[in-house]
């Protein structure tokens, strides 16, 4: 499921960096007349406002709870009370994908919040310090990496059991090592910058000089992956709940909506077709920023 | 660097991560709470201390861990991975059949993603820019946003619906009787292919506009050949390299995706035993099976590393 997430074509030194900078001193009504050029990015954007939307404003706008039942309104269609139709324990299925897209959302997020947090620290530490250190980081590295995705998560859920925090943990395991190479090769190229030998010879600490300038110049080719990497997040805790190894129910993920309503699909269609929709549709929106922020950054796939 | 020396290190570089992936699957599966002895017992009670520590020197509970995957690692050196703890077959009959339909449905889906991006991606790079073009990434990004699951749900319930008799999803192999084989394996490969002919509609495009700019082509087109000859003969054969590379490089996403689709479809692959036995909690049986897709994973990446260099000689020195 990395798809969209292309670590190699990044070349192992030297990133061109200036793609993002080129286009920063525009300020913001550059950037308004970039969006406006970019009809897709907007689109995408609304999606993810959406989607964003309906996660936190989730418990506001959903009209019931979603574990109440309502024995007497057990897989009803769409309509009426129950916008969405009920699920085959009179649950308001609309209020289920709000809630649903709560879960997946903070997953999303929150795994990639970590992924990038050690894969970003991790590959810098080995880029900037090489050596045995960077040899040794880069070698766990390759090994995590060359698992397919979903069956080292199928592994790592087994071995953690299906709660929230674990599918996250499970997920941001995967990212790690694609965050470490990303960074790795941005922090080789920076650190020879002229500042930061500048840095060095004014006596700045190791520390110093990869907090305050290695770091924040090698950032953005990491950054750029934010939208995409939290986009196949959300598709794995997707496919592990179908798997049966995601969160445990009663709380449903978009993914968990799925499978709970996959018994039901010919007689009662809605109950796979709106979370599926809610799923990709959210999804889509990450993608369409995300391949617009990458597009930035790599002049190679940039369309002409 | 000679092509020798290349091959030569390429390999060695393949042996500390094939220990590592070793190293990791024996872990995950020996972390999870419980050993295999209690597994097997279960809730039975008419077991006595003497026959558990019997049983687990058997199966070398009793020993430390690091003796547990010596054995097991050399075991796995002999080719022997060991017996499944609920059917008693060996592992490596069960994989071997399971490898089989997974391989089918990926390479089947592999063809029907290039025959789907090829004519895509060549047609969208010739008549490059403004409408054409950001339909093509509007579809190819919406392709790459639907779960494959559901996607597959989808089908299922149209193909039920609509086309009944393609609606039969008893496996019968592909040797026994191709053409029911490929009547139940077309829909997994179409979901499982979408995805992959997504990306590899958008990378055929890159690769053809960077081919279509090369002095090569406008000789070619000055010597007054035919544009559709040009475009088969000398753009479209040159822009495969990276193409084919991207294949190489989503053999594990196409491995993965394979695990979700056969689970979809219940097709007896190696998605479908992996979580059975995770279902069954037949650890060895799942240990195995993720050491041994990881490792062929790597092994067609090497592969495919080493057919690139052979092909572009300028790789081994970079």
């Amino acid at each position: 499921m990395r798809g969209l997430i292309q670590e190699s074509v990044i070349p192992d030194e030297g990133l061109p960096l200036d793609g993002l900078a080129g286009r920063a001193h525009r300020g913001p009504r550059g950037a308004l007349s970039w969006l406006r050029a970019n009809l897709l990015t907007g689109f995408g954007g609304v999606l993810l406002l959406v989607f964003f939307g309906a996660g936190l404003l989730g418990p506001w706008l959903e009209a019931h709870q979603p574990d109440t039942l309502y024995p007497l309104s057990v897989l009803q269609a769409p309509g009426g009370d129950f916008p969405f139709g009920t699920d085959d324990l009179g649950r308001d299925l609309l209020s289920r994908i709000l809630s649903g897209i709560r879960v997946s959302l903070s997953i999303g997020v929150g795994s990639i919040a970590v992924s990038l947090a050690a894969g970003a620290g991790l590959g810098a530490l080995a880029g900037y310090f090489g050596g045995w250190l960077d040899a040794l980081v880069m070698r766990v590295m390759d090994v995590i990496v060359a698992f397919p995705a979903i069956l080292l998560a199928i592994a790592l859920m087994t071995m953690l059991g299906g709660s929230l925090v674990n599918v996250a943990l499970a997920i941001a395991i995967i990212y790690v090592p694609i965050f470490a190479r990303i960074m790795r090769a941005s922090v080789l190229s920076v650190r020879r910058e002229q500042y930061v030998e500048a840095a060095e010879s004014l006596g700045a600490g190791h520390a110093r000089i990869l907090i305050r300038h290695v770091i924040p110049n090698s950032a953005s080719p990491i950054l750029v992956q934010i939208s995409l990497a939290i986009s196949d997040a959300i598709l794995i805790e997707a496919a592990l709940s179908y798997l049966g190894l995601g969160v445990n129910p009663p709380t449903p993920s978009l993914g968990g909506l799925l499978i709970e309503g996959q018994g039901f699909m010919t007689t009662q269609p809605w109950m796979v077709i709106y979370p599926g929709l809610a799923l990709t549709l959210g999804v889509f929106g990450f993608n369409l920023v995300g391949d617009s922020l990458r597009d930035l950054l790599d002049p190679r796939q940039r369309r002409r | 660097m000679g092509m020798r020396t290349y091959i030569i290190s390429r390999l060695l570089l393949t042996f500390p991560t094939l220990f590592g992936i070793s190293v990791v699957a024996f872990l995950t599966i020996h972390l999870i709470p419980g050993n295999i002895v209690e597994v097997m017992l279960g809730t039975r009670s008419d077991v006595t201390p003497q026959q558990i520590a019997q049983l687990n020197s058997v199966y070398g509970i009793d020993k430390p861990l690091w003796q547990q995957y010596a054995t097991w690692a050399g075991n796995v050196l002999h080719g022997d991975l060991g017996f499944s703890l609920r059917t008693g077959l060996p592992v490596t009959t069960l994989l071997g059949s399971a490898l089989q339909v997974t391989g089918e449905l990926t390479l089947l889906a592999i063809i029907l993603a290039l025959l789907i991006a090829l004519p895509l991606g060549t047609y969208s790079a010739v008549r490059g820019g403004g409408l054409g073009d950001s339909v093509g990434r509007l579809v190819s990004l919406l392709a790459l946003s639907i779960p494959t699951f559901w996607l597959g749900t989808l089908l299922i319930l149209f193909v039920s619906l609509y086309i009944p008799w393609l609606s039969s999803f008893t496996f019968v192999p592909f040797f026994d009787n191709p053409i029911k084989n490929l009547q139940i394996m077309i829909l997994p490969a179409a979901t499982l292919a979408l995805g992959l002919a997504a990306i590899l509609m958008r990378m055929t495009r890159a690769a053809m506009l960077d081919v279509l700019g090369k002095d090569y082509l406008r000789t070619a087109r000055a010597k007054g050949l035919r544009s559709s000859r040009v475009l088969m003969k000398h753009a479209l054969r040159n822009a495969m390299l990276p193409v084919l590379t991207i294949i190489g490089l989503q053999v594990g996403y196409l491995v993965g995706g394979a695990v979700v689709v056969e689970n979809v479809f219940t097709l007896p692959g190696v998605g479908r035993l992996v979580v059975q036995g995770i279902e069954q909690r037949d650890y060895p049986l799942v240990q195995s099976i993720v050491f041994v897709v990881a490792a062929l994973v790597i092994l067609i990446n090497l592969l495919v590393d080493l057919c690139y260099a052979w092909i572009d000689p300028r790789i081994r020195y970079s």
